[in-house]
C-alpha cells in the first residue's frame, strides 16, 4: 500500500516536472487540416477581401492584428521579412482605418491585402482569441499551421521551414 | 543602499536558517545532539527577515527604480497605499511576505508556554529549515533586491486590478493561512518522533484554527475583489488559483474536525498528522501550480520554468520528508478502539471521507489540464461545470451530516433516539420548506433544493442552542465549543444559499443601452442617464450614471466606471453594485457604440449575493469561537 502512494507521488512530480516543459498558452487550432471558413469583409485598400481570394493558388499567411495591439508592434518588423518570402494577408480586427494608416505609415505595410473586421466577427469565426495570431494556408486553402502571439525572430525560423515544406 | 542592507539581512538570514537545517540532516529530530539552540535562532531569523521585509517597504514607498521589481511593478505617481502594498503585488515581493509570515510563525511559537523545551526545540528546528528552504528560493531565483540597470527614470506600473481596497489585505490574509500550515506541519512531524504521540495534538490545536480563519477569510476577501472588480458578475471561476487556495482549505476543515476527536478521545491521532502534512504539501502544491505558469489562470505572475523546477523541488523534499518520518514512526493503529459509524465520531469521520473526496476530486480538476497534456499531448481544459456537477451531488449527503452530526453523541448512539432528540427539528423543516418554496416557486428546482438545504443547515444550528438552554436551563455560559460549531455551520448554510442565488437564480441583461433608456430587471428600473468624465490620481475614467428605481421611488444612483490607467495603458471595469439583503443590483459599463449614442451595458440581479460575504464572516468568527476555546482549555 505504502509503495503504491509512493510511485503515485513520483508519478505526480514527474508529470509535473515534465508540465513545466509545455506551455499551456500553446494551443492547437480546431481549424487545422480544414478549408478557411467563409467570409466577406471590406479592405483597407481596395475593394474587398473574402475567403475566395485566400484560395488563391499560392502559399500564404494570414496575420490577425490591429494597430492598438502592442505586440503586433513587436512583431510587425519579423512579419516585414516574411513578406519577403511569402505572400502576406492581414486582416485588421476591431480596428479604425484612421488609426491604422498612421500606423502602417509609421511601420511600414507588409500586407498585400488588409481585411476590416470591424466587428470582430471574422476573428470569431477562425477562432482568433488573442491578438496577434497568425495562420499559414497551403495553395488549397487549407490551414495548414497556427501560430499565436507575436512572431519573434525564434518562430521566424520554424515558420520559413514550415513553408519550404509546403512548397 | 537601503536595499543593499536588505539583500544582506536576507543573506544573512539564509546562513543562519541553514545551521537549522543541516542540523536536522545530521541528527533528525534529536534534541540531545544539537549544536544550536532553536529558539534563538528562529527568534534572529524573524528579526533579520522583518529588516529585510522593511527595507523593501521602504524602497517601494521612496520608489527606488535601480530595483527591478519596482521599476516594472510601481510608478512614482501611485498613491503612497498602493506604493506600499505594491510590495506584494509581484512574484519576489509576495515570496518575501510569504516568508516574513513563516519566520513570525515560528517566532509567536517560541513563545509557547505549552510544548516542552525539547518538543519547542524539534519543532522550530523544522520550520527553521522550512525558511531556509524558502529563503534559498528567494535569494536564488527570486531576489526582489535584484538591480536593474540603468535604472528607469519611471517605472512600469502596478497592475491596475491590484489598485484595490480589497487586494491590500487579501494576499497577506491567504498568506498567513497558507503560510501558517507550515507550523502545523513542523508540529505533527515533530511530534511523530515523540513518544506518546497525543501529547502533540493540544500544542497543534490553535495553529490549526488561527491558519484556517486567515485561509478563510483570504479566500473570502479574494472572491469579494472579485465580484466588485473583475466585473464578471461572478464570484468564483473555478480557476486554478482560487482551487489551489480551496484545496489546504478543504483538508485543513476536515483536520479541525478530525483534531476534536484527537484530543478529546486519543483516537485518529495519526490521521490528524497525516491531513496536516497533506494541507501544508497541498499549500504548497497551490504554489507551484500559481507561480509555474504550467496552468493557464487568471492571475498572472511573471513566470519563469526555473522557479517552477525549484519550487517542484522544494515541494519533493517536503513531502518525502513528511511522509519518510511518517513510515519511519508508523506502529500501527495507535488505537485498536474501534469507532462507531453512529456516532460524533462517526459522522466526523464521514466528514472527513466528504472533505477528502471533494478535495481530491477538485484537484483532479485542477492537473488533468496538465496531464493530458503531458501524457496525451492533447489540450483540454475543465472549467466550472465540471466542478459545479461535482460539488453539488457532494453538497446533499455532506449538508445532511451537518444538521444530524451535531445530535448525535460521542462514543455510540442510537438512531431511534436522535430521531427522538430532533423530532421538533423535522416539523420545523417542513414548515421551512413549505415557506421558501412558496417564496421561489418560479424559480428553477435545483435553487429551490439548495435554498432548503441551506435553510436547514440553519435552523438545525439555531436549535442546537434553543435544545441546549432548554436542556441544561440556563441563558448564559454557553460553552465555546458550541458556539463556534453554531457559527461556522450557520456560515455554510448562508454561503450554501449566498452561492446559490448568485448562480442558479441570477438575471442577466447586456445590451446597448442609450442614454435616458431604462432597463427592467426583477422589480428595478435602471435608467441610464448620462457619462461623466472623471480624473482620478492615476487614472482617466469614463463614468455612467444609472438611476435604480423601485416601485417608482429612487432607491439609488449607480456609478460604473470604466477606468483607463495613464501609465500602463489598461482598463479595469468597476462595477457598481447595489447591495439588499435580497439580492445585489449589479452593473458594468463597457465601450461606446459605433453610433456615439449608446454604451454597452450588463445589468445582473444577483439574489442573495450578500449572504456568501455574511457566510465567510459567520464561518471565521466561529472559528475564533474555537480558537479561544483551545487556548482556555490550556490554562
Amino acid at each position: 500500500m505504502r509503495y503504491f502512494f509512493i510511485t503515485i507521488f513520483v508519478f505526480c512530480l514527474f508529470v509535473f516536472y515534465q508540465g513545466l516543459k509545455k506551455n499551456p498558452r500553446d494551443i492547437p487550432s480546431n481549424l487545422i487540416s480544414q478549408e478557411i471558413p467563409e467570409f466577406y469583409i471590406s479592405s483597407f485598400n481596395g475593394p474587398n477581401l473574402s475567403h475566395i481570394d485566400l484560395k488563391k493558388d499560392e502559399i500564404k499567411i494570414v496575420n490577425f492584428f490591429a494597430s492598438w495591439c502592442p505586440p503586433c508592434t513587436v512583431e510587425h518588423k519579423q512579419l516585414q521579412s516574411l513578406s519577403k518570402k511569402v505572400t502576406t494577408y492581414g486582416i485588421a480586427k476591431k480596428n479604425k482605418n484612421k488609426d491604422l494608416s498612421k500606423w502602417l505609415g509609421k511601420l511600414g505595410n507588409p500586407y498585400k491585402n488588409i481585411g476590416m473586421d470591424y466587428e470582430g466577427l471574422v476573428s470569431i469565426e477562425w477562432g482568433v482569441y488573442a491578438l496577434p495570431e497568425t495562420f499559414l494556408i497551403d495553395k488549397n486553402g487549407i490551414i495548414k499551421y497556427k501560430h499565436v502571439g507575436p512572431i519573434m525572430q525564434r518562430d521566424l525560423e520554424k515558420l520559413e521551414n514550415l513553408i519550404r515544406k509546403l512548397r | 543602499m537601503v536595499s543593499e542592507i536588505g539583500f544582506l539581512f536576507l543573506t544573512i538570514v539564509l546562513v543562519i536558517s541553514s545551521f537549522s537545517f543541516f542540523q536536522l540532516l545530521i541528527s533528525g529530530t534529536n534534541y540531545s545532539t544539537d549544536f544550536f539552540n532553536q529558539i534563538k535562532l528562529s527568534n534572529l531569523i524573524f528579526v533579520l527577515t522583518l529588516f529585510s521585509f522593511i527595507c523593501l517597504t521602504y524602497s517601494f514607498a521612496i520608489s527606488d527604480f535601480t530595483l527591478n521589481v519596482i521599476a516594472s511593478n510601481s510608478n512614482s505617481q501611485l498613491p503612497i497605499i498602493y506604493k506600499l502594498t505594491g510590495v506584494w503585488g509581484n512574484h519576489e515581493g509576495s515570496i518575501l511576505l510569504w516568508l516574513l509570515v513563516m519566520t513570525f510563525f515560528g517566532f509567536i511559537f517560541s513563545k509557547n508556554n505549552l510544548a516542552s523545551h525539547y518538543f519547542k526545540n524539534d519543532v522550530l528546528k523544522i520550520q527553521n529549515s522550512l525558511c531556509f528552504l524558502i529563503t534559498s528560493f528567494i535569494v536564488f531565483t527570486s531576489n526582489p533586491f535584484e538591480k536593474t540597470y540603468p535604472p528607469p527614470v519611471e517605472g512600469g506600473d502596478l497592475n491596475p486590478l491590484l489598485q484595490d481596497p480589497g487586494l491590500v489585505i487579501h494576499p497577506p490574509f491567504l498568506y498567513i493561512g497558507y503560510v501558517g500550515f507550515s507550523i502545523i506541519y513542523s508540529i505533527s512531524v515533530a511530534g511523530l518522533s515523540n513518544q506518546k504521540k497525543e501529547l502533540f495534538i493540544d500544542v497543534l490545536k490553535p495553529w490549526v484554527f488561527i491558519s484556517w480563519i486567515f485561509l478563510t477569510c483570504g479566500i473570502g476577501l479574494g472572491s469579494w475583489w472579485a465580484y466588485y472588480e473583475l466585473g464578471w458578475g461572478g464570484f468564483w471561476f473555478w480557476d486554478p488559483v482560487e482551487n489551489a487556495s480551496l484545496l489546504p482549505w478543504l483538508t485543513a476543515s476536515a483536520l479541525l474536525h478530525t483534531i476534536v476527536i484527537a484530543a478529546k478521545k486519543k483516537i485518529l491521532i495519526n490521521w490528524t498528522i497525516i491531513l496536516s502534512i497533506l494541507t501544508f504539501v497541498l499549500s504548497l502544491l497551490g504554489t507551484f501550480l500559481v507561480r509555474s505558469g504550467v496552468l493557464v489562470s487568471v492571475h498572472a505572475f511573471a513566470n519563469d520554468p526555473k522557479r517552477g523546477v525549484y519550487i517542484l523541488l522544494l515541494l519533493a523534499l517536503i513531502s518525502f520528508f513528511g511522509i519518510f518520518k511518517y513510515l519511519k514512526n508508523y506502529d500501527g493503529p495507535t488505537n485498536p478502539k474501534q469507532i462507531h459509524m453512529i456516532s460524533r465520531e462517526g459522522m466526523i469521520s464521514l466528514n472527513n471521507i466528504f472533505m477528502l473526496s471533494l478535495t481530491f476530486t477538485i484537484l483532479l480538476g485542477t492537473i488533468y489540464p496538465l496531464f493530458s497534456s503531458v501524457l496525451f499531448n492533447s489540450k483540454i481544459s475543465v472549467g466550472a461545470p465540471f466542478f459545479n456537477s461535482i460539488l453539488m451531488p457532494v453538497m446533499l449527503p455532506f449538508a445532511v451530516g451537518m444538521i444530524i452530526g451535531p445530535y448525535v453523541k460521542w462514543g455510540k448512539d442510537d438512531l431511534f433516539l436522535i430521531f427522538k432528540r430532533v423530532q421538533t427539528l423535522l416539523i420545523l423543516f417542513f414548515f421551512i420548506s413549505l415557506l421558501v418554496w412558496y417564496l421561489n416557486y418560479k424559480d428553477p428546482i435545483l435553487s429551490i433544493i439548495f435554498i432548503i438545504l441551506g435553510s436547514w443547515i440553519i435552523a438545525s444550528s439555531l436549535f442546537e442552542i434553543f435544545q441546549f438552554i432548554n436542556i441544561k436551563k440556563r441563558i448564559f455560559n454557553i460553552p465555546k465549543k458550541i458556539f463556534a460549531q453554531v457559527l461556522a455551520h450557520m456560515g455554510i448554510g448562508l454561503l450554501i444559499i449566498g452561492a446559490t442565488g448568485s448562480t442558479v437564480m441570477k438575471k442577466e441583461k447586456i445590451q446597448f443601452q442609450e442614454i435616458g433608456e431604462s432597463i427592467k430587471i426583477k422589480n428595478y428600473d435602471v435608467k441610464f442617464l448620462g457619462i461623466k468624465k472623471v480624473e482620478g490620481p492615476n487614472y482617466l475614467s469614463q463614468m455612467g450614471i444609472f438611476n435604480i428605481k423601485n416601485n417608482n421611488k429612487t432607491v439609488k444612483i449607480l456609478k460604473p466606471e470604466k477606468r483607463f490607467y495613464n501609465s500602463g495603458k489598461q482598463v479595469t471595469t468597476e462595477a457598481a453594485i447595489y447591495s439588499t439583503l435580497l439580492g445585489d443590483l449589479y452593473i458594468a459599463i463597457g465601450d461606446v457604440h459605433q453610433n456615439k449614442k449608446q454604451y454597452t451595458t450588463r445589468i445582473w440581479f444577483n439574489p442573495f449575493t450578500i449572504w456568501i460575504w455574511i457566510g465567510v464572516f459567520f464561518l471565521a468568527l466561529g472559528g475564533l469561537f474555537s480558537f479561544f476555546n483551545s487556548l482556555a482549555r490550556k490554562k
